[in-house]
């Protein structure tokens, strides 16, 4: 078994590192050119893990003479100012930040900026194109891509739907103007347009019947086209599938909830042990995770249950066990006040998580 | 090569992280991006992402001294904790024990308080204090022997648990005077001892607690039982009012920094027991 999960160690390593090394073969280090990087660089994305992406919605203007000025496309905040210079030893220093060799990448267009969790930019290129006049297009109309459908009202409010799955996700949309050229945003939630924003890239063409986006959809940075598939009608009603989380990338998702207790939680964990009814299954011991997320309007996910042995494998419980642990969370957890308070809630999601510890088929303890 | 965080360290940077982005302005969220861009070429374990932690298991491959791959081991161990992925994670312990064997004291802490695995906590807690068996060995906040006698307690062997938790506070004791004995050992001792229903020695225990922390809520709370298996309900209703009032005054039960104390005194508790003595 060791040697199994050394192997997936190694086959993870493999894939992880020569992917990285991959990428950054594709870009080449500043070399402290300063005319290189001069212009302005519109935010593409950045990259908080593997597997775990975020649009930055900024432009980012190094002009040449030395300001740095670090924007938000839809220009709600004063923008960042400071100045920015070329080092010598392939050093750049952005905002009184100084990126040493190896932090700043450049590739034709292209900007990387940071090794472990980098920015991405790309140069702006300007698209003519006026605001108003995209919105218009945009508006009232169903659109779709490779993988998603729009349903754009015409105020604003936009139903994504997943083309595969069919689930639908409120957000709401907008087209901003910045110097003469436009920016399509999708931001906020099912509870309203907040500041969290999921996809901003630049218009670069619009017609009756495609409208084209440079930047990154959220799985891949280029050029993607929506097609106009019909106008929207007042049937057509947009409704979130499912359970919404409050944050988004730039509240750095779900709060950690830590271990902190509350009387209420421990009296819902306390109904564990006393409406469990033993089973006597010897060799069924391990631990059941149980967690699940209330977001910042009281409401809960689904809650999910992972299930161990008492070698702490992933493993799976006998069903007269899973089967009152799952009644005992559908029926309890799901409709208990968990007793947050208004502030807390508001303050965002919250992640809720516990342990069931069994032996032979008997809870031990819950903690 | 940036060596891994220490895991408590680590656990603190995590937890103020998670509550100091809260508030933060869009801008102000990307001009941190920025900063932290500029201070990390190998990804921050602060980050808590699994980039991070993989990255340590990358390092640990290619570094030949032993004491640092078992505290990059250790460190990946952690995240593989926090992702849910058990069997990796103490397979990295296991791994990082074996070259260096003070890693047991940190594994035998991890299945006591994260998991409740009371045997094979104290196994590991054993081969710690096996390395030094005459001292008392600290393992992050904590004594080794306290920590033994949590085992005990969670295996239902009071006795042995007794026995473990006296050697610290012996330890204590001499090195520097009965006051600066944590508060919790007494308690610890006391609760044990009640279960071996041994009222008065738990009594003593309770006092030279509330002796050292006087606005303990489980001290207090505990002592009350003490003196109600004793017999003395009067008094032990005014320790149990105690307790009530530094619960109320508190607002919360005990805790410590990531965890309830194993004998944290609820409000429900102290009620159960005000109710019975009526």
């Amino acid at each position: 078994m060791k040697t199994r999960i050394v192997g997936c160690d190694v086959a993870l390593k493999a894939r992880q590192y020569g992917l990285t090394l991959f990428t950054l073969s594709l870009f080449h280090a500043f070399a402290g050119n300063a005319q290189s990087v001069v212009g302005r660089w519109i935010g593409v994305y950045t990259q908080y893990d593997l597997d775990q992406f975020c649009t930055i919605p900024v432009y980012m203007d190094l002009l040449p003479d030395t300001t740095w000025r670090l924007g938000l496309l839809d220009n709600t905040e004063e923008p960042k100012l400071g100045k920015w210079a070329a080092l010598p030893g392939d050093t750049l220093l952005l905002g009184g930040v100084r990126y040493g060799p190896g932090l700043v990448f450049m590739r034709g267009d292209s900007l990387r900026i940071g090794l472990a969790s980098p920015m991405i930019f790309r140069r702006f290129r300007p698209v003519p194109l006026n605001a108003n006049e995209v919105w218009h297009r945009l508006a009232g109309q169903v659109w779709q891509s490779d993988s998603t459908q729009f349903w754009i009202q015409l105020d604003g409010k936009v139903g994504v739907v997943n083309r595969r799955t069919n689930v639908q996700t409120i957000q709401y949309a907008q087209v901003l103007n910045l110097t003469g050229s436009s920016f399509w945003q999708l931001r906020g939630n099912a509870f309203g347009p907040n500041k969290q924003v999921h996809d901003s890239r630049q218009v670069i063409h619009a017609d009756a019947k495609t409208v084209q986006f440079a930047g990154w959809n959220g799985r891949n940075a280029g050029v993607e086209t929506f097609r106009w598939v019909r106008a929207m009608t007042p049937r057509d009603t947009l409704r979130q599938s499912g359970f919404v989380s409050c944050e988004g990338c730039l509240g750095l998702g779900v709060r950690f909830r830590g271990y902190h207790e509350t009387e209420q939680t421990r009296q819902l964990k306390a109904l564990f042990t006393r409406q469990y009814q033993p089973v006597d299954l010897p060799g069924q011991s391990g631990m059941i995770l149980v967690s699940f997320t209330i977001n910042c309007r009281g409401d809960h996910s689904s809650v999910q249950l992972r299930q161990y042995n008492a070698d702490y494998r992933v493993h799976s419980f006998d069903l007269r066990i899973m089967n009152q642990i799952q009644i005992l969370c559908r029926d309890r957890l799901e409709n208990e006040w968990f007793g947050f308070s208004e502030k807390e809630l508001t303050e965002g999601d919250i992640a809720v998580q516990f342990t069931i510890r069994l032996l032979d088929g008997r809870i031990t303890e819950v903690y | 090569m940036k060596r891994p965080l220490h895991p408590i360290l680590l656990f603190t940077l995590l937890l103020i992280q998670s509550f100091s982005l809260l508030a933060q302005s869009p801008a102000d969220w990307l001009l941190g991006r920025f900063s932290d861009m500029a201070k990390y070429t190998q990804p921050w374990s602060g980050e808590s992402s699994r980039r991070a932690f993989e990255s340590y298991g990358f390092q640990a491959g290619l570094t030949r001294d032993s004491t640092e791959r078992a505290e990059l081991l250790a460190t990946r161990a952690l995240g593989e904790l926090k992702f849910g992925n058990y069997d990796r994670a103490f397979a990295d312990y296991e791994a990082s024990a074996k070259l260096a064997p003070k890693q047991a004291g940190q594994i035998g802490w991890r299945y006591l308080f994260l998991f409740r695995d009371y045997p094979r906590a104290l196994a590991y807690l054993q081969a710690y204090d096996d390395r030094t068996p005459n001292f008392d060995d600290p393992i992050d906040d904590y004594s080794v022997n306290y920590l033994k006698g949590r085992a005990y307690a969670g295996l239902g062997q009071h006795d042995k648990a007794v026995q473990a938790y006296s050697v610290t506070i012996s330890d204590r004791t001499k090195r520097l005077g009965a006051e600066w004995v944590d508060y919790r050992y007494l308690v610890a001792r006391g609760v044990a001892y009640l279960h071996l229903k041994q009222a008065a020695e738990g009594l003593a225990d309770f006092d030279a607690a509330i002796k050292n922390y006087p606005k303990s809520i489980m001290a207090n709370y505990h002592k009350g039982r003490a003196l109600e298996q004793l017999g003395r309900r009067e008094e032990a209703k005014t320790a149990f009012r105690d307790a009530r009032f530094f619960l109320v005054s508190n607002n919360s039960f005990e805790r410590d920094y990531y965890y309830e104390q194993p004998d944290a005194a609820y409000e429900e508790d102290i009620d159960e027991a005000l109710a019975r003595l009526k």
